[in-house]
């Protein structure tokens, strides 16, 4: 048998219950609209003719005397052969008119003059049997809006539909209006599968029920194959269903045949066989049975409350019914006390509305507002107070009592009442509300250390194992991606990860919703997919969860079954959604937070490396005589890659200084360690020649092997106070600038200018530069030259020479900040691009200082 | 195609289908219309005709359809249904009128037409078998019509059909239950069949069903007369006067109660009153026929012959077979009553001057009539003092009620007064038990039946303790 589609299997729900209330409705209005009435009750399974069933005691007809086993010919004038035509012929008739009936009993035909009486037929009893039935039909309806899509709600919603058929259209009088079919074939349906939905429904509620009588134990000898067969059918056939219900019907036929050849109606009980009579009980027993099993397995007190408190009001309206509604008449044949068994079943409905206020039954959340309920109790209240006060009045009249009584019983009556509000009010918070409030108080919390929290391990246990505790959940793991290969895996596990790039992966993102296991098709993934999948599924895990963020999957919340074993409904998904989005945001805020502690170790470690670097710089100028210097480094960087220095060749001796100014490609840490290391190069080379192409050459072989594409532009100016010149090689460098007689012009330019490192064997030249007193020299990196203005201009050489010329004349430091100032204003505004450094020396013609002053 | 067209099109097409379907319904109609008239007046007396008719108002119907002609003289069903009337009483009127229906034959529908061919079968023709004929292609034709299964129902009873017969029945009573009149067809049939409960439960549905008509009270009545249920009788037969006074039948079973249970003068007052209300003479001669049963039952054998002669001497001028047949009836009745008053020479008289009966007679006709004269002989045997030959002959007339089928109760309770005449004729011979024997069936039938009381008492040996009357 194929299951119907969702879609089709609701339609087909809410059309049974759709054709439900307005059946029930219409025999409500039946039985309330005055009509002229006779009082027979007639026999709606009589095979032919209209056959008197009952005459309701004291009505017309039994005035007339007619009785029940006669059978009616005709009524006004008009012969009849259905219920149909009786109806149709007292809807011509007015009450208060006598109308000829004509009815056989036995083998005679008599005459009765009927006087018919208006009527509403639906006594006071009716009335309790039309609001049980409502408050059936409500109650599914409510807890079938909330949970569609649910089997165990849409039995229920049956179920509910079943009794409200039930009490509305079975235990009521025939009115023989037309509306009778209707109802009686519905009170006929209902009697047949009342009991056979009652106890699929507690075969399914509150889990659905298996049976393990008949399993294998180790060390026991395996059970016997007809238990075996019993149990697997009881288990997993759709043929228990089937028989469920189709025994109804089948009893209904075989009895109804047998009626049909013995003729003895006496095994009728309100017209339906006895036989569906004590299979109705049957079942309904059966279906308690299963409720108390339910409850002697479930293994959590959680679980259990509600299951007792569901069983022992189900037992409170079952027990009776089956009593006094079902036994009594079919065996005794004693309707007498047909409304002790009706009644009590009003605590069927009210129980399971009590669960599902108080314990979330079937998971629906039903929040009541607090100041209807605190109306109601006050409105209690008051009428105890009123009550209280009547019987103090009367109690101070029907004896002679002090005046003074009266007076002081109302008094403590009124005192009593805010007391009593109070505790009632008490006990309505401590069970309604309480729970909840707790349940969301808890979730609130956790919600909020979730997001609040930086250590990601503390994250991890928040977001499963309080979690799961919170949701009664067996587990709820969160798999994150593996440092080593970003594949999602529980970091406290080594199971099986799901690879970057899986199908599933994919597939979480784009749903973007819990993902149920067993609604997913393996087959339509990939194997990496698959088996991760595989594992899961060993593990216990029943739903995966995305904790995605921007399209990002940052992890994925693996939950378990529910511990009650129920399955999980859209508000225990809704929480986990809650609770992966707030795990979302937690991860990021802790990567985040992960990253900025990264960046502040980062710029601690810059701020050190920058000690380091302008520890690197000249701490002091030298002295030498018959020159001036000054220099500057402005690293664009905390760090940089430029760097100048001073290096006393040969020992100092003859008083030589090689003047070094670089530059190393790039910036900050890189280009700043670079830096070092080129200079400390062109320091190890110089001391063993200082001649700069021969500097220039190891250097520049050794910082090839540095690192390649990485270059070193470099100026190594020899100075010889002897002589006063400045022997030099220059690679990659500006041309240093000199002012001499107002204008500022650059160096003799080398043959060979390629950067250091930029290729691996290359020679360089030499030039040599005749000082004279009065030149002032500017040795500079390109970050001078090329600072760049907000509209990307650059400073260049021209306004460089400009600027040189125009503070030749000031000391140098002041010269320096003078240039300086020129650049800031030209790059008013503009972050510093390049590092940028110069050495300034000024030719003072002085004799030259003793060595080793550097 | 633009709005505005598609919406012109969608009205014409729809106008179209409203002219198309009302050209259809109306030629459906036509083709269904019950009957043929141009005046819906007429229609209106034809539905009242009709009524009285199913009421057994004979008088009422007549004058309802003939109120109908005079609106529209073409009304060919009209015609028809007063033929159908005038058929028991006056023939040739009827046959004309057929010929005056049949003139319309052209403009008639189907229903009509096979109406108008039962009828010139019937009555033009005179042929029974082709009638029953074109009974039966009308019930094939038109099944779910009531009238044709009261027509066929009575076909099936001269063809002494019962079980079709009871078939038909309930197929009509089926087809509309409340049609009355069937159910006094069902109530006679099973009376004729003895099955008494089946025949009062019928005639009570018919009663209920028409409480404001004499006929099921008479019917009722009638039962109850001849089944020794005498108040109950009194009663109904009382209650269909109280509705119509002039309702020959419930006085004719007035007679009959009275004679049933030994009140002869009784009987012979409602015998005399329902041949002097009857309207025509077949009537008057039956309702006569039985008062001078009645007449001779308290011992006034001259005033049975006085009005034995007048009520001849009243009888329409006929000719041929029927003047015979009638001739011959009425000199054998006067045997009968001549002998019974011990002038035995002159009704051996009477009986030697019968006329020869007419060669064309039919053969079924002609062997009753024959037969009936085992009366006068038992009445001659009882004169003589020949018990046994009177024995014989009264044996003779209750053979032949057997083989005629027994079942129908004449006004006057003739064959229970035969079978009582039967047993006091063997009570004299002293053959008491076999006296006995032939009472069974009398006072099985009707317990109370005062006659065979008295005859019960002799052989007893005791005063006829238990008549009708005690029982009053």
């Amino acid at each position: 048998m194929t299951p119907a589609p969702p879609a089709a299997r609701r339609r087909a729900i809410v059309v049974v219950g759709v054709v439900g209330a307005l059946i029930a409705l219409m025999s409500v209005a039946d039985m309330f609209l005055p009509k002229a009435w006779d009082g027979v009750v007639p026999d709606t399974y009589a095979e032919s003719g209209l056959q008197v069933r009952a005459v309701v005691r004291g009505g017309p007809a039994e005035a007339a005397g007619i009785r029940p086993g006669d059978t009616i010919l005709g009524i006004g004038r008009r012969m009849l052969n259905t219920p149909a035509e009786a109806a149709s012929e007292l809807g011509r008739q007015a009450a208060g008119e006598t109308v000829p009936y004509l009815i056989k009993r036995g083998e005679q035909v008599l005459e009765r003059e009927v006087l018919l009486s208006p009527y509403r037929l639906g006594s006071a009893s009716y009335v309790y049997y039309a609001l049980l039935g409502g408050l059936f039909f409500g109650l599914g309806l409510f807890v079938y809006s909330r949970r569609a899509g649910d089997e165990a709600a849409e039995v229920f919603f049956l179920l509910c539909v079943l009794f409200m058929l039930f009490f509305v259209c079975r235990l009521r009088p025939s009115s023989y209006y037309w509306i009778d079919w209707f109802v009686q074939v519905a009170g006929t349906l209902a009697l047949f599968l009342l009991g056979a939905v009652f106890l699929h429904f507690f075969l399914l509620f509150p889990r659905r029920k298996v049976f393990r009588f008949a399993e294998a134990r180790p060390g026991e000898e395996p059970p016997a194959a007809p238990l075996v067969l019993l149990q697997r059918f009881l288990n997993g056939s759709p043929a228990l269903f089937v028989i469920l219900y189709t025994l109804p019907p089948a009893f209904y036929a075989l009895q109804m045949a047998v009626l049909r050849r013995t003729g003895d109606r006496s095994a009728l009980v309100y017209g339906a066989p006895r036989a569906n009579w004590i299979l109705l009980a049957d079942y309904l027993v059966l279906g308690l049975l299963a409720l108390a099993h339910s409850w002697w397995t479930a293994r959590e007190k959680t679980t259990r409350r509600p299951i007792l408190v569901l069983l022992l009001g189900t037992l409170g309206g079952i027990v009776p019914f089956v009593l006094f509604a079902v036994y009594f008449p079919s065996l005794f044949r004693d309707e007498r006390y047909l409304a002790w068994g009706v009644v009590p079943m009003a605590l069927v409905p009210l129980t399971f509305a009590y669960a599902i206020v108080r314990f979330r039954l079937f998971d629906v959340q039903v929040i009541v507002g607090k100041s209807i309920v605190y109306a109601i109790l006050t409105a209690i209240v008051t009428g105890l107070y009123a009550l209280a006060v009547v019987a103090g009045n009367a109690l101070v009249s029907s004896r002679t009592l002090s005046p003074l009584f009266a007076f002081a019983f109302g008094l403590a009556v009124v005192l009593l009442v805010d007391p009593l509000r109070r505790r009632m009010q008490a006990v309505v918070d401590r069970v309604f509300f309480r729970d909840r409030a707790d349940f969301q108080s808890a979730f609130r919390d956790i919600s909020r250390q979730v997001v609040a929290q930086l250590d990601r391990g503390k994250m991890q246990q928040l977001l499963t194992e309080r979690t799961a505790e919170l949701l009664r959940l067996s587990r709820l793991d969160l798999l994150t991606p593996r440092p080593e290969d970003g594949a999602l895996a529980d970091p406290r596990r080594g199971d099986v990860a799901l690879p970057v790039g899986a199908a599933l992966g994919r597939l979480l993102v784009e749903r973007d919703a819990p993902v149920p296991l067993r609604d997913l098709d393996a087959w339509a993934l990939d194997a990496p997919s698959r088996t991760f999948l595989k594992a899961q599924l060993e593990r216990g895990v029943r739903v995966l969860v995305p904790v995605a963020t921007r399209g990002r999957l940052l992890g994925v919340l693996a939950a378990g079954e529910k511990k009650s074993e129920e399955e999980f409904h859209k508000e225990d998904l809704d929480n986990l959604v809650t609770i992966a989005n707030q795990g979302a945001l937690g991860l990021e805020v802790a990567a985040l937070h992960e990253q900025l502690t990264r960046r502040a170790e980062v710029e601690r470690d810059l701020e050190i490396a920058r000690d380091i670097q302008v520890s690197l710089f000249p701490r002091e100028l030298p002295r030498i005589a018959g020159i001036e210097l000054y220099g500057i480094s402005l690293p664009a960087k905390v760090v940089g890659g430029d760097f100048y220095d001073f290096l006393p060749v040969d020992g100092g001796f003859d008083g030589r200084v090689a003047l070094v100014v670089g530059d190393v490609s790039g910036k900050s840490i890189p280009a700043s360690l670079l830096m070092v290391a080129a200079k400390e190069i062109v320091y190890a080379r110089s001391m063993q020649d200082p001649e700069p192409s021969t500097v220039f050459r190891e250097s520049n072989r050794r910082i090839y092997e540095i690192k390649r594409r990485m270059f070193v532009s470099l100026g190594y100016f020899l100075y010889d106070p002897l002589q006063l010149t400045l022997h030099y090689s220059i690679g990659g460098q500006p041309l240093p600038l000199v002012v001499r007689g107002g204008e500022a012009v650059e160096l003799p330019a080398p043959v060979s200018r390629l950067p250091l490192g930029a290729l691996r064997d290359t020679t360089y030249d030499a030039k040599t530069f005749w000082l004279r007193k009065g030149d002032l020299l500017l040795f500079y990196t390109d970050g001078l030259n090329e600072a760049m203005s907000v509209e990307n201009a650059y400073f260049g050489d021209e306004r460089l020479k400009a600027s040189l010329v125009r503070h030749s004349a000031a000391p140098l430091p002041e010269m320096a900040e003078e240039i300086l100032e020129d650049i800031r204003q030209f790059t008013f505004g503009a972050e510093q691009s390049d590092d940028a450094t110069f050495v300034l020396l000024r030719v003072t013609g002085a004799k030259p200082a003793p060595a080793g002053s550097v | 195609m633009t709005k505005p067209r598609v919406r012109k099109l969608f009205l014409a097409a729809a106008a179209l289908a409203v002219v198309a379907g009302g050209t259809a319904f109306a030629v459906l109609a036509r083709d269904r219309r019950e009957v043929t008239t141009r005046s819906a007046e007429a229609y209106r007396f034809y539905r009242q005709g009709l009524e009285n008719e199913r009421r057994l108002y004979h008088k009422d119907a007549l004058a309802a359809y003939a109120k109908a002609l005079e609106l529209d003289p073409h009304f060919a069903m009209a015609t028809l249904r007063l033929a159908g009337l005038f058929a028991g009483r006056d023939r040739d009127r009827a046959r004309s009128l057929v010929q005056c229906a049949a003139q319309s034959r052209e403009v008639l529908n189907e229903h009509e037409r096979l109406m108008l061919d039962i009828a010139e079968a019937e009555l033009l023709a005179g042929d029974p078998k082709r009638a029953a004929e074109r009974i039966r292609a009308y019930v094939e034709r038109f099944p779910e019509d009531p009238e044709g299964y009261f027509r066929l129902a009575g076909v099936l009873v001269r063809e002494g059909k019962p079980d079709e017969t009871l078939a038909t029945y309930e197929r009509l009573v089926a087809l509309d239950p409340n049609q009355a009149i069937a159910y006094n067809y069902l109530g006679y049939y099973f009376v004729r069949r003895r099955d008494f409960v089946k025949g009062e439960d019928f005639f009570k549905r018919y009663r209920f069903l028409a409480p404001d008509q004499a006929n099921p009270y008479d019917s009722l009545g009638e039962l109850y007369a001849n089944t020794g249920r005498y108040a109950e009788a009194e009663e109904h037969l009382k209650r269909a006067l109280e509705i119509k006074p002039d309702f020959l039948p419930a006085v004719g079973h007035l007679g009959t109660l009275e004679a049933s249970r030994g009140n002869a003068e009784g009987a012979v007052t409602w015998y005399r009153r329902a041949s002097d209300m009857a309207e025509t003479w077949k009537e008057r001669y039956a309702f006569a026929g039985a008062a001078v049963m009645a007449l001779l039952d308290v011992g006034r054998p001259e005033d049975a012959l006085a009005l034995l002669d007048e009520v001849v001497a009243a009888a329409p001028h006929r000719d041929g077979k029927d003047a015979v047949v009638i001739r011959w009836s009425y000199l054998r009745s006067r045997a009968i009553v001549l002998a019974l008053a011990g002038r035995v020479d002159e009704a051996e008289a009477e009986l030697a001057g019968l006329p020869e009966l007419p060669p064309d007679l039919d053969a079924d006709g002609k062997m009753a009539l024959e037969k009936s004269l085992s009366g006068p002989k038992a009445a001659f045997a009882s004169a003589r003092g020949d018990l046994e030959g009177a024995v014989r002959h009264f044996r003779e007339i209750l053979a032949a009620e057997t083989e005629r089928g027994m079942g129908d109760f004449g006004y006057y309770p003739s064959i229970f007064r035969v079978r009582a005449r039967l047993a006091d004729a063997l009570v004299a011979l002293g053959r008491r038990e076999e006296a006995r024997e032939e009472l069974r069936p009398v006072l099985a039938v009707n317990p109370r039946f005062a006659p065979a009381l008295e005859v019960l008492a002799r052989i007893d040996g005791r005063a006829a303790a238990t008549t009708g009357d005690a029982g009053r």
